[in-house]
């Protein structure tokens, strides 16, 4: 083979592994530095300055602000407590302790961050509760009564738990699974 | 054959190695390249003082991930002639304020446990600023204002108000936009 064409073969692979690797490594969720706790996934360098490159390129890409470290903890699911992927076409029941904060809140949004209708999500301070405080939230595309939030039509969805002024955000990585909410899948239509 | 077989296999192990490289080139490059980031698209175009509010839901102001029920306003700084002095006003809930660099990564951020009078007062300065206005002695107001030095010279500064129900996310949003960012050039 000419030496030419393996040069040109060598570049060919080497622009077609970089870019295509480079795009896939951005364009999800950071690859490093997740932390997860039952169904829930956080990465505490977001909120302050040590962030890892694919973070920060991850970041940049996507255009978000991620909150501070002093301001609170953000976790996000996208599986169920058994590890199924939250499917909009499923019904499902957020229950159980949340981790102490002044406030929380809870959101679907679909896959590309966009909060969904106009009920995208509880605070804390509008859930009813249980005599014992525990919130119990039901997800499904069927209006159903207590704490209801609308599921898109179709496709998958993503929850986002937020703890406002947390105590635990100092260190993420000791709360507890037990004190997170679970999410149960129920039907599936 | 053996040698087709042979240059092919260096072509590819050089392929790759000039993928790696293209791969780490891209991720590093990224922030200064890509103009998706939160500051290009909201703070860039912003001037100087000026507060505008972000949105959950609305498309161009839209920042994906963001909780509907906190309201948001962004103002841009660039402290490299002086220091920018922020003033938010706290809503009754939960609020909060964070420095972010053009990339969009959090430098800094506090919540309302700092505010004075409901009002959150934070000066955003180099480290040479700081150190001329401690070499100047202006010590003394010290108790109500937070400084802070600020690792980039230019990047955004997001003020969040918590609308506890969503009837109270006007009064929210009309707080966050409530924000002053003022160059304390003196």
């Amino acid at each position: 083979m000419p030496a030419i064409l393996c040069i040109l073969v060598a570049f060919a692979i080497g622009a077609l592994t970089g870019v295509t690797s480079a795009d896939w490594a951005t364009s999800g969720r950071p690859p490093l530095g997740a932390l997860t706790i039952g169904s829930w996934v956080t990465w505490p360098a977001l909120g302050g300055r040590d962030v890892d490159p694919y973070a920060r390129a991850i970041t940049v890409r996507s255009g978000t602000l991620p909150l501070g470290a002093g301001e609170g903890l953000e976790f996000l699911a996208a599986r169920d407590d058994a590890g199924r992927p939250l499917q909009a076409s499923c019904s499902y029941t957020v229950a159980g302790a949340m981790p102490a904060a002044r406030a929380w809140t809870l959101t679907v949004y679909d896959t590309a961050g966009k909060a969904y209708g106009e009920r995208a999500g509880f605070t804390s301070a509008e859930v009813l509760r249980a005599p014992n405080g525990e919130a119990q939230i039901v997800l499904s595309r069927r209006a159903s009564p207590g704490n209801w939030l609308p599921l898109p039509a179709i496709g998958r969805f993503v929850l986002a738990l937020r703890l406002y002024d947390s105590p635990q955000s100092a260190d993420a990585a000791a709360i507890e699974p037990a004190t997170m909410p679970r999410i149960i899948r129920g039907d599936c239509s | 054959m053996r040698r087709l077989a042979g240059s092919l296999g260096i072509a590819l192990a050089a392929g790759l190695l000039l993928g790696g490289m293209t791969h780490l080139a891209i991720i590093l490059a990224m922030p200064t390249l890509a103009g998706n980031s939160a500051f290009d698209r909201h703070a860039a175009a912003l001037a100087p003082g000026e507060t505008r509010l972000l949105a959950a839901q609305q498309n161009e102001t839209a920042v994906p991930f963001a909780d509907p029920a906190m309201a948001m306003a962004v103002c841009a700084f660039d402290i490299s002639d002086a220091p920018l002095r922020v003033e938010a006003p706290m809503p009754e809930g939960f609020g909060s304020l964070s420095v972010h660099g053009r990339d969009g990564t959090v430098l800094y951020s506090v919540t309302d446990r700092t505010a004075v009078d409901g009002v959150v007062t934070l000066i955003v300065m180099t480290r040479q600023q700081h150190d001329e206005a401690l070499a100047r002695g202006r010590g003394d107001d010290a108790g109500s204002e937070l400084r802070f030095v600020s690792p980039r010279v230019q990047g955004l500064v997001l003020v969040r108000a918590l609308a506890a129900y969503p009837s109270g996310l006007p009064e929210a949003r009309e707080r966050a936009a409530a924000m002053e960012c003022l160059s304390e050039s003196d």
